[in-house]
Order: structure tokens, then sequence, then C-alpha cells
């Protein structure tokens, strides 16, 4: 049985490996196996941790920093902004899986205020306009992924 | 160990003296200062979660929590003023926006007492606006808890419980802030990995995880202070845990653990908290029954006792009185075990007495007394908790012996090594250092290896060897030539074991300080069962580790008082305390206790339990007398035994339920169950244990105790008057010297650990320190050599078929095939499969099989699971619907007479359909 | 004008962060080596003479915590954990450290081991900062390969290697105990103290925690000496400090500042000065756990004392400076939001009280000016008895900003 202190990094390797950003109830009970953990106890690190998530999300997650510094200014614009490109309704994911939009704690990157977390690249000086345009060429790449068969890994 | 220095500090201006390092709170609560908590219990590690405990320390920047907070010299603590007080308010005012309160009459609801005690009871106390907070629905998914989120104060305690105290982990919070919440597994308690043992319940202050039986009781009754309790022992198991019966209007609502009690501490598992419902089952018997006609008919007390004594009487008097025998009960009390014995000795006439620890434990008490002297643990329960080293030998401690196994776990958390042998999986292998899984029936192979490593690489405590073991060196050197054919390759092909797993289980337990052996039925129910405990108690020998605190072999007790039932006599070759019937002095000795001629005391060796079965068969034994055992479902090779019950001319059955024994009866007397009576248990670690009564016997049952004085009295044989089971306590203590200093008296104040021979004598924890129990007081080393089983398996029975127990049911399944929430965890038979095996054979999980030896079939559902290595199966024995002992064979140990459980040639194939 | 001073930034901007030999060609190393030559009580000796105190917010003298992890016990084994978990809003001056030189940040925790005896590490780094993890990986691995990490370094008797450990997105890990429940595998609940890491840490051996910032001095205070470092700064808070703009200025970005210099400076010569000119509404100096001080306080000089007297801190380095347009109702009801989201549940106090706290901040918005100052007093009443009864620095916090608030920002309440 493996010691326990990996168990966050495998979390997170599980999650990239779904495809849609979340813990599949069977990497949980792989985690279970492998760590010698019981369900609780999974689901207990799993829900703690603000990045893990238990239910499926987009191929794409897209995190709006939402913290003092990018809600003063301008955060909520953002999320309006990319919610109205993506369809989404505050947070959540689109009906065809590809994008969440989520908001987050502070990402570090102040000095660049609002910023927004695209699949972990952050985006400095996120104005509506310029996450638009890293939104087209996500999706150009989804899509291209898509037809390739490649399942839209979130990389 | 150092004894700790004992500090003085001041709270609130009051000097009080405490253990150094002692924590603040409990030192507060003993010298009278009530600082509130909801998260701080005893046995947990400090949580510092509800920080109620806040005081203030002189010299410390603001408040700490008394909780976590040791004592120190010169320490000075404000456990009360106004501004700790007004934050006690705080916090729990904050509590009572955040979750509701108020028992409901089955346990006090700490939360509710403080908010009384703090003025928050009422809403317009408060400042505060509930936070209006959602709460999933109560989780009634567990077929013996139930949690309501609305009422629980995320204290910890049950997290705690189920982790540090249990070992399980079953339990977490997940989410986290104010959503943090409670739950079990992944979702529904029901469908998690907890198994039922209710510490969380035990542990919880506020009653948000409650018992799910008898909620209307409760309720009815309103005030849990107007529960009566009563201290018992728990009829179960040989752990002997103590139980806090909650009692009320005759019937026991509730089982708790008595905390700060040896030897469970407060802990229980399913069966001896959700298992003693089968006391009020509407099938227990309560009227005495006779057969007529093949068929039973109710009777008197009085007309049932002469049937039984006439029949004896009538048997004794044409074929004599070897043609008399009885089994006496691992389930019932010293007191009635020692009755039941005098009766077969005094009215019956013979030794032919004994009961089912000869199915057990027979081969290790034999190599245990020819080895050191005695048949019976060297160590507390306590110790596996404290020990540096594990060796589980072919026990399955987590689901046999549940709250032993908590022990185990704490103590490998603590950093104790474990290494764990058996050939089927068990739960203690998950946290083992070395799992060794040699074949089944390879055990002396693998130990004479270990063996071999200890002596090759000069591990042996040569000191050891050469003071306390009879021969010393020479003796080694005997044995030294015995395994020496043991090399790892060797091993290899015989057992499977590889030599590396080998050497690194024969370092840990032969480098550690110290280290414990348990050893079960895995080792005792073979054929070469005997030689296996040698082997193990040889390896132990070499490397001293035994005859020292924290070492030493242990045998867990499968039956509530197998140990006891011994200890108090009923045996073929023991009087009262091992004291061999072979020799005279003893004999006389007993005579003279009873009053009788000497000449009167049967002077022959008896027959064991399986020779007594076969003695049935071959017409010798014609009249029984059956005491609480069900040999019906318990003994080997079923098929012959049902034809020598049904060959014997009369029988007469004493028990709670119409067991398959029972119903093959000519009289069966309705007794008192564990909960009827008084008396005591011994248990695993010869702790003489008090059980007490909490409520009636149902109908007309009688405690054995008068039935058994009644009967020999009907015999014309009294046996003596007492007018109680204190009075029959007194005449075996002083009968068996090992009881000597034990009293009722003396019991009120918790177990006492046997050898006590005086009044003064403290009990003995740990066995062997100074000197074997042998003449010499030499320990025997005896080598032995590895056998193959008579039995193998062949093209016809391809597989072996191993048996035991489940943590769920017990034993014949007698009472826990009784109680509503055992049998909603465990109702069926199965039989284990290995995943590539059934996929040879094409069954799935829930694929019907008949299984045949060659002695009988059953049928049976399959599962499928690593659990048991290809080629093997296993079946528990509990269940009714699948006997496993139609298939097994009465083949013996020729030293101990066990019979082998544990290996059993058979074929399995597609069960025909039956519809 | 003030400038610069590069102690703990003084390999960032020279070419590829992740070229060894130029690391090495700069001068990298040498405080290591230095150190190695020490006798550790010599090390120690000089670590603590420096007055290092503890980066990360708190302030604790960092000799004094490797003093003790080092004395708790002999011949065990201890570990170094390097904390990088990052999130205390308006706060990324370990990042800038990991991704623009991270070989510096090895050679701290060489130092730090060298110090407390310790032959493994860890280097927990927050989930989010996904290039910092991958910088300090290669690094680490170019160490490893060019026998800067090890057994035996530099051909002596000293061995050190350490793991990195990523966060999964909890403010909280970044307190040194709750880092070491979650480096177990654990969810971030923070441990009681006593014991401290030092005497029980990761896996129940003395660990030393340190923050990124707090390592990367070691180097220079080892190569220089102690004397050196204590002629920088102020005499109470000797040496430098990263400090990180955000908000409403003209020139958000970091500045490495001996200790001791007024607020204004740094707005005004290393910030850009405040957006469209002027004095700002409010700064909030050292993040969510810290503290506002209004525009008028400008003069203040930046060092732990200095701040504390006029109730303020230091915290992490964050300087958040709001334009005079900004809400400062809106600003607390992101720093309740913040603490709320961030409770982990764990305590009563901390988990009801940031949930009351962050519904009275959005009812405190909703109040007419006149009425606010009251309701404030009311939220520092109930966060002052939250600080008191709390488990963990965080239900100890939100008080700070709301204290301060309340004392220094009258004007902008109402307004």
């Amino acid at each position: 049985m493996e010691r326990r202190d990996k168990l966050l990094s495998w979390l997170h390797e599980a999650q990239e490996r779904s495809g849609r950003n979340y813990l599949d109830p069977k990497d949980l009970a792989a985690a279970g196996k492998r760590f010698g953990l019981t369900g609780a106890e999974l689901r207990g690190v799993a829900s703690y941790y603000s990045m893990y998530s238990l239910k499926p999300r987009g191929r794409h997650l897209i995190r709006v920093c939402d913290s003092p510094v990018c809600r003063m200014l301008g955060s909520a614009g953002v999320l309006e902004a990319l919610g109205g490109a993506l369809g989404i309704d505050g947070e959540g994911t689109d009906a065809e899986g590809r994008f969440t939009l989520e908001t987050c704690q502070c990402l570090g990157h102040c000095a660049s205020a609002p910023v927004v977390a695209v699949d972990g690249t952050v985006h400095a000086d996120s104005g509506p306009d310029g996450i638009r345009s890293v939104l087209a060429s996500l999706r150009e790449a989804d899509e291209s992924s898509s037809t390739l068969g490649g399942g839209g890994r979130g990389d | 160990m150092a004894e700790a220095r004992t500090v003085e500090l001041t709270i609130d201006g009051k000097a009080v003296r405490a253990r150094e390092g002692a924590l603040l709170l409990p030192v507060a609560r003993e010298a009278g200062f009530d600082i509130p908590s909801l998260c701080w219990h005893r046995k947990l590690t400090p949580t510092g979660a509800c920080r109620l405990c806040v005081v203030k320390v002189a010299g410390a920047r603001g408040f700490v929590t008394a909780c976590s907070t040791a004592v120190r010299e010169g320490m000075a603590v404000t456990a009360f003023d106004e501004e700790l007080e007004a934050a006690r308010r705080f916090v729990l005012e904050c509590l009572a926006a955040e979750v509701r309160f108020g028992s409901d009459g089955s346990h006090r609801d700490e939360f509710e007492e403080l908010a009384e005690r703090y003025a928050l009871a009422k809403p317009e106390e408060r400042t505060m606006a509930p936070l209006g907070l959602g709460f999933p629905p109560v989780d009634e998914s567990s077929p013996v808890l139930s949690f309501d989120a609305s009422r629980c104060v995320k204290c910890f305690r049950c997290v705690k419980a189920c982790a540090e105290v249990q070992g399980k982990g079953v339990l977490s919070f997940v989410e986290r802030g104010i959503h943090s919440r409670i739950s079990a597994g992944s979702g529904a308690w029901g469908a998690s990995e907890c198994d039922a043992c209710g510490e969380c319940a035990q542990l919880c202050p506020t009653g948000a995880i409650v018992e799910k039986a008898n909620r209307a009781a409760f309720k009815a009754i309103g005030n849990p202070r107007d529960l009566r309790h009563v201290t018992s022992t728990c009829p179960y198991c040989g752990v002997g845990c103590q139980l806090d019966l909650s009692v009320h209007g005759g019937r026991i609502l509730r089982s708790d653990g008595v905390e700060g009690v040896s030897p469970n501490d407060g802990r229980l598992c399913v069966k001896g908290r959700f298992g003693l419902d089968f006391v009020g089952h509407p099938e227990r018997l309560t009227v005495p029954l006779v057969k007529e006609g093949g068929a039973f008919r109710e009777a008197g007390w009085d007309e049932a006792l002469a049937l039984a004594a006439e029949g004896f009487l009538r048997i004794k008097r044409e074929h004599g009185p070897g043609a008399l025998a009885g089994y006496s009960s691992a389930k019932c009390t010293n007191e009635e075990n020692y009755l039941f014995h005098k009766l077969v000795r005094v009215a019956f006439g013979t030794n032919n007495v004994d009961y089912c620890t000869r199915l057990c434990h027979a081969s290790t008490v034999t190599a245990m007394l020819k080895a050191y002297g005695d048949g019976a643990g060297s160590n507390s329960i306590e110790d596996f908790g404290t020990t540096d080293c594990l060796f589980v030998v072919g026990n399955n401690t987590v689901e046999t012996h549940p709250v032993t196994a908590t022990y185990m776990k704490a103590g490998k958390a603590r950093g104790a090594s474990l290494v764990v042998m058996d050939p089927k999986w068990t739960p203690l292998a998950d946290f083992a250092d070395v799992w060794l899984r040699p074949r089944l029936g390879t055990d002396v192979a693998v130990l004479n290896g270990m063996a071999r490593i200890v002596i090759r690489e000069g591990l042996v405590d040569r000191r050891f060897v050469g003071t306390r073991v009879y021969g010393g060196l020479s003796a080694l050197a005997e044995l030294e030539a015995a395994v020496e054919p043991y090399d790892g390759k060797k091993v290899f092909e015989i057992s499977g074991v590889p030599e590396d797993a080998l050497r690194k289980a024969t370092l840990l337990y032969a480098g550690a300080p110290t280290a414990i052996i348990a050893t079960g039925m895995g080792m005792s129910q073979q054929t070469v069962g005997t030689h296996n405990v040698f082997a193990l108690i040889n390896l132990a020998l070499i490397t001293g580790q035994i005859g020292k605190p924290g070492a030493g072999i242990d045998p867990p007790r499968g039956q509530n008082n197998v140990q006891g039932a011994t200890d108090s006599g009923a045996s073929p070759i023991y009087l009262p305390g091992y004291q061999p019937l072979a020799d005279e002095a003893n004999r006389r000795r007993m005579a003279e206790l009873w009053g009788l001629p000497f000449e009167e005391l049967p002077a022959e060796k008896g027959l064991t339990t399986v020779e007594i079965m076969k003695a049935a068969g071959e017409g010798l034994v014609k009249g029984m007398l059956i005491m609480g055992e069900n040999p019906m479902h318990t003994d080997p090779d079923l098929g012959h035994v049902e034809e020598a019950m049904e060959r014997l001319e009369f029988l007469v059955v004493q028990d709670i339920f119409l067991t398959a024994t029972a119903l093959k009866a000519d009289v069966v007397l309705p007794s008192a169950c564990f909960a009827e009576k008084d008396g005591t248990f011994v248990n695993s670690d010869r702790r003489v244990l008090r059980v007490r009564k909490a409520v009636e016997p149902p109908g007309r049952a009688r405690e054995d105790l008068r039935i058994l004085l009644e009967l020999a009295e009907r015999m014309g044989r009294p046996i003596g008057t007492y007018p109680d089971a204190s009075a029959v306590w007194d005449e075996l203590s002083a009968a068996a010297p090992i009881f000597g200093g034990i009293d009722y008296a003396r019991l009120e104040g918790g177990g006492v650990q046997w050898p006590c021979p005086t009044k003064e004598h403290p009990g003995t924890p740990t066995l062997f320190l100074e000197r074997f129990n042998t003449r010499d007081g030499l320990a025997r080393l005896n080598p032995v050599g590895y056998e193959a089983q008579s039995e193998r398996p062949d093209a016809e029975y391809p597989f072996v078929l191993n048996s035991g127990r489940i943590l769920y049911q017990y034993h014949s399944s007698t009472m826990s095939a009784r109680s509503v929430p055992l049998v909603e965890l465990a109702k069926e038979s199965y039989v284990l499969v290995n995943p590539r095996d059934a996929e040879c054979e094409g069954f799935a999980t829930g694929t019907r099989v008949e299984l045949r030896s060659r002695r009988g079939r059953l049928e049976t559902t399959v599962r499928v699971g690593d659990e048991v290595a290809e080629g093997e199966l296993f079946m528990p024995f509990h269940f009714g619907d699948a006997l496993v002992n139609r298939l097994t064979r009465d083949e013996l140990d020729p030293y101990s007479r066990i019979p082998p459980f544990k290996y059993t040639a058979c074929a399995v194939r597609r069960a025909a359909d039956r519809d | 004008m003030a400038t610069e001073r590069r102690i703990a930034l003084r390999h960032l901007d020279s070419g590829d962060p992740l070229d060894i030999d130029a690391y090495v060609a700069r001068g990298g190393f040498e405080g290591f080596r230095k150190a190695l030559a020490m006798d550790p009580g010599t090390l120690l000796g000089e670590i603590e003479r420096s007055a290092l105190r503890g980066r990360g917010g708190a302030g604790f003298p960092a000799g004094l915590k490797e003093k003790s992890t080092r004395a708790s016990c002999e011949d065990c084994e201890r570990f170094v954990v390097c904390n990088a978990d990052e999130g205390e809003p308006g706060t990324f001056k370990d990042r800038i450290i990991m991704e623009g030189e991270p070989f510096l940040l090895v050679e701290g925790m060489l130092i730090s081991a060298l110090a407390i005896g310790s032959s493994y590490g860890y280097l927990y780094i927050r989930g989010e900062y996904g290039l910092a993890i991958e910088r300090m990986a290669k690094a680490m691995e170019t160490a490893r390969a060019r026998g800067f990490l090890g057994d035996g370094l530099f051909g002596g008797r000293f061995s050190f290697d350490f793991e990195i450990r990523k966060g999964a997105g909890s403010y909280l890990c970044g307190e040194e105990l709750t880092l070491i429940e979650s480096l177990e595998g654990k969810r971030g609940y923070p441990r009681v103290k006593p014991p401290f890491p030092a005497e029980k840490g990761l896996w129940g051996k003395p660990t030393l925690v340190n923050n990124v910032e707090t390592m990367a001095n070691l180097p220079w205070i080892a190569e220089h000496g102690a004397d050196a470092y204590l002629a920088m700064g102020s005499a109470g808070s000797p040496g430098t400090k990263i400090f990180c703009f955000s908000g409403d200025v003209e020139r958000p970005g970091f500045a490495e500042l001996e200790m001791g210099l007024p607020l204004r400076t740094l707005i005004e010569d290393f910030a850009g000065g405040v957006k469209g000119g002027g004095e700002p509404l409010a700064v909030l100096l050292g993040g969510a756990a810290g503290t506002f001080v209004s525009g008028g306080m400008l003069d203040l000089a930046m060092d732990y004392d200095a701040l504390k007297a006029s109730g303020a801190t230091l915290g992490s380095g964050a300087v958040i400076v709001m334009g005079r347009n900004r809400s400062l109702p809106d600003m607390l009801i992101s720093l309740m939001d913040f603490f709320a989201h961030e409770s982990c549940g764990k305590c009563v106090p901390c988990r009801v009280g940031t949930t009351r706290l962050a519904r009275a901040a959005k009812a405190l918005a909703a109040l007419d000016g006149a009425d606010r100052p009251d309701a404030l007093e009311a939220m520092v009443a109930e966060a002052e008895l939250m600080a008191k009864t709390s488990l963990c620095p965080l239900g100890q916090s939100p008080v700070l900003p709301l204290k301060s608030a309340l004392r220094n920002l009258r004007g902008p309440l109402q307004g």
C-alpha cells in the first residue's frame, strides 16, 4: 500500500486523465485500494480541495479569479462576458460538456487583475476582448481534437 | 517504565495535584471544575474543535484549550471568569444558530444540557438568528444506526471513534467550512464500509447518531435517566466485553460498552451492541417439551425433570455409567459448567464430559500444556496495543475478535510491526508489514523455516534458552536438526511462501524487543493442529518472545466462556483448575470437598467431544445430556453425527432455542440466557468477569444452575444446595487454586486474571514471567516435522475447502440468526471462489453451486473474491441453509482429538436447476 | 528616489532561470558552500543573529524556529518543508521566486536542512501555480543531476534531497500545521498547537516549515553574514521584504525593498502612484488577513514594529491600493466571502462566525452610511470573540481588516 502523502498528486493526475476534469468514482475506488483508504476518507479529501470535482466538468476548465483584488477590478464583468460567449449562466458547464466556467479564489496574479485561468494557464489582464480570443482558439483546438477522436483531454 | 512525576498547579486559585503531562481538561474536571466541552473524549486524541474548554494560563498569550494543554508544575489556570464564560456562551450560541438540539429520550444531549447551563435553551435567550441552512434528510440506510445531520455539532468524536478507536476510518467529514458534514462511505451510510460496531453512536455527545432499534420505546420513556443500567459480560465471543445494558419494562433496550473498564474500554462490535435482541425473541423456549410419538408436547417441570432423571437412571442401571455422557457449554457460566461436571461425575458416575473446546483450541491447549504447563493465553488483551511486533497466525481477528483487533490496529498505528500468516485474506492483512500466505495445511513447514532462519542468523535468545528451556542449548541443537531441512527453497515448494517474505517476517518477529503471537483456528483445527502450535511455541521459545511483559502466545478464544468451562472442570481429563483427574490426590481432594467417598468418583479418563459422538454412533454411549451446545451444527461430518444422535436411546437438551440438536431430544428443558442470570465468564486473557441478571427469563424457562441441581436431586445423587450463583463460585474457587483469591465481592471492582490463588494476590496479567507452570519451571521445545494432509485433493475432489466465521454471525447462529440486525447484515451461506477458478468453472457471484466431499453434499451460492487462493474455497459455518460440516471429516489430531475443519477436499459444480 | 535592494530576488531577470551554470557563475550555491563549511551551531547562530523573520505573514523569528527544530531531539529524522502555498490575496512574491530563480530556493532549502540537521524535505506548492511547479521540478532535477542534491554533497557527509508536492486549492493549507496535514494526504484541517512542528510535524517528526521568501534570504545571509544583513532595513526589522502592488496603481507589480521605507514611497516610486493620481481611498496591507490604512496614512514606515503601533500589519507584503471611487463595503464583502469560502469548518467559532460575517458584510453594504459604523462595530465585536476562541489563524484573521477599517476608515465607510 502506498503512503498517503502522494494522494493529492494522484488525484490531480486522475482528474486530468478523466478528460472531464473530475474524479471518476472508479478512480476514487482505485485510490482506495492503492492508499488503503475508505470511501469517506477519499471523498473527504476530494471534496475539501477546491481544485477537485466529484462531478464531471467540461473538457476545458475556465476559472475566473474572484478574490478581493480581481473582484475590485471587475471579475464580475469577466464572468458575465465569458458566460455570454459560452452560453453558460453564471457558473456551470455548457450543454456540450466542452467548457466549465467557475470562480475561484486568488490565483496569485494580482498585478494582472482581473485574471482568468484556462486549463491551468493564467491569462493576464483578462478584459472581455482578450479572453474571447483565447476562447476562440480553444474552441478550435477542441473541435479538431474531438474530430480526431482524442476525447478532448483537458491538457 | 518510570513513574510519571506529580505536579502541582492552581485552577482558579485552588491547588490541584496531577500527573505531569496529563491533559488539563480531565484534571480540572476531576478537581471539580466543570469546564464544558463537546469534542473531547478521554479515548480520543485532542481535537480542539468545539472551543468550549478555553481557559487562561498565566504567561500564555490568549486562550488555550484545556483539552489540548498538558499540566505542568506551577501552572496557574483560570477556568472561570466573565470573559471566558462570555466566550463559551458565544461559541455555544454560534452552534445553536447552526444546528438544533433536544434529546429524544434515548441519549443525553450534552449540547442541550450546555445550552440550558448557558441560558441559551430558549430562542428568546439568543441574539443570533438561525443560519437556516438546509440539512439532508435523516440517513436511515444503515441497518443499525440513523444519522440526523441537523443535530450534528461536528465535534469529530464519531470520526475519531471510527478511526482511532476502531481503526476503521469509515466516517469522514466531506465538503468544507459551513457546508462540511459527516459522511459514511461515499454517500448513504448503508452502502459504506461501516461494519456496524456503533462506537460512533456511543461517543456521539448529542444523539445525532443513534441506534435504530427501540426508538418508540425510548420516546415513550422520555428521559434517559429513567433507564435501569446493568453491567454484564457479552455472550458472544471470548473477548469478554463489558456491557452496559439499558433496561426498561423487562426488556433490554440498548447495549453500550462500559467505558474505562478492561478488556474493552467501551468498545463493542456489531454483535455485542446490536445482536442481543435474541434475548426477547418469540422463538425462545418457554416451557419444557417432551417427545411423544415423535412429536413434542409441552410439559410441566416436574414431569420433564422426572422423565429426564428416569431416562438417565435406566441407562446407567442397564449399561453402566460409561453409557452416559454430557456436553457442557462454552456459552454457560463457570458456575453452570462447574455444576455440570459435578453432575456428570457424581450423578452419572462417569468422566464423559466435554464440550466444544475440543473443536476449537484443543490442540493449542494440548501443545501449550506440554510446552509450558498452562493452557491459556499468556498476555492481556491490552498488550496487543503495546507490544512491538504482532504475529497473527490463522486468526481472522478483525471478524472473530473485533475488539481485540482494535488493540492490534492501535498498536500498528503506534508503530508496531505486524506479520499476518493466513492462507485466506483477512482484513488485518491490509495492515500487515508482511502477509505470509501458505497453502492450506502447510504451516509447520513455514514455521520451521522461520525457526531455521532464527538459528542460522544468530537471532536465538541464548540466555533465555539456556536458563528457561529444559535441556537448554542441547535441546536447541535437537530443534536445529529438526528444522534444518526447511530451507527457503523447501518452504517455498511446500507452502508457496517466498523466501524473502519468510525472512522479513522472521526478522520482524525475532528482532522486535517484544512480540506477541495470536494464534487461531487456522492453526488449531487441523489434523496436525498440535504440531502447528508446537512449531509456533518453538519459535517463541528460541527467540525469547515469551516470559516477559508484552510477549507471549495468545489464542483468542472463540466462545464467551470457552476458557472458563475447562477452568471450571468441564473436561474428561481435568478437574477444576487443570488438576489432572488421573492424579489420585486430586480426586481425593475433590471428593473431600464434595463430601463424597473417594471411591465414588470415577477415575477412568472420559471421552472427548468427538469421541462421545463416535461412541454414540457405535452404540456405546446411549444417553446424553447436552447443555447449550449444538453438535448437530458444529461437529464435523454431520451425516455421521446425525446417525449417532439418532442412535442414542435418550437425549436431554437444555437450551434457549429449539436447535437442530434439541429437535433430536427426548426432553427439552428451557433455560435462561446470559441476561437472565448471575454468574461469571472467563475471557481469552483469563479474566474472570461477572454476568449479571438484567431481565427475567421468558415463560417458565429456568436457569441452568437450577435445572442441574434438580436433575441430580431426582437422580438420587444430589450435588448440593446453593442459595445463589455466588455460593457455587465459592465452592469452585475452593476447588480450583487458580481461582482461590477471587470472589464476587472482588469482581465488583472489575475482572481479575487467573491465576489468583489468594485474596491478596493481584491477579496475573502476564504468565511465565519467572517460571513456566511445569514441575521444574522450564519450558519444553518440541521439534516437529511437516506432514502432508491425509486427505488430498484429487481429480474427483480437486478443491480444498476452508471453513470459519464471519463478523455478522456467530457460531451455530442459535443466537445471531435470531437477531434482526445481524440477519439483515448476513443471512445466507456462500462459498468464496477465487476469480480464476470461477472463470474456469464458469461461475459468477450469485451462481448456485453444489459442493461435495467424500462425506456429504450441500448447495450454496458463489461469491467470487481473491480473498481465497486458487484451488481453495471458503465457507462460513454459521448458516443453517448449508451446513458446511456435512462436508468436513472427523479424522482427529492424534494428540488433542481436534477435527480438521480447515481442510476438506471437495468438488464444486453448478447446481442442477430446481425449477 | 529609493532603489530596490534585491536579496531574495537577486537572481531574478538574469536570463534563463533554469540555467544552472549561469546560476553558479553568478555566485549561486556560494551561500550553501559557506554554510557547509560552518558547524551547524555557527550557521544557526548567524541566522538567528540576522533577526530574519518569517516572510509568510506571521513574522516569527526564523532562527528561533530552526534552533528549536534542531534541538527537539538528537539524531532523529527531521524534515524541511518549504511552504509555497501562497494563497494570500494580493500576494505573489513566492511565485516570482519559484518561476524566476528556482535554484535560489533549492539553495535556501539546502541551507535550512543543514541548519536543522535534516536530509529530506518537501516543497509544497499550491496547485494553481502550474508554471512554478514545472520550473521547480526541472530545477530540482538539474540540481540533482549536477550534484547539488543527493548523497554526500560536495564530497562531504551532508546529504539532502526533496520532493515537490502539489496543493489542490485551499488557502488554509498555507498555515504550517495545516500544510503538514495536507502533505500527509489529508483534509486541510489545522492541528491543535502545541505540539508545534518543531517538535511534532510531518509524520510526527520534528519539522521546519518556512516560507519561500524566508528561505530565499538564507543563501545571502550564509554568504555575507548576519552583520551585513542587519545593516539593511530598520532596527527592529532588518533586511529586505518583497512587496506586491495591486489594485488601483499605475504599475502593479513587485519590488524587494529594505524595510522601513514609508508606504508612500512604495506606492509612488515602485507602483507608479495611485491610478489617476492623488491619494488612495485606502490601502489594504498584507492581504485578506491584513489591515487597512487610510489614504492619509501613507507616511507609515513599512516595518513590523511601526505598523504594529498603528494597528496595522506588514503580513505577506501585499499592498492593495483602493482608488477614491472604490466602495469599502464592497471590499469588506469580498474579504468576508473569502474567509467564509476558506474556513475549513473544524472549529465552531470560525465555521459559524465567517458565515455570519459574510452575511453581515452584505447587510452592512445595504445600510445607510450613517448606520454603518455601528454595524461594523458589531462585526468587530463578533470577530474579536472569534479571534479569541478560534483554533487557527484563519478564524483569528477577519478581525484584522474589520477592526482596522473601523479605526482608520470611518469616512470611506460612511461614504
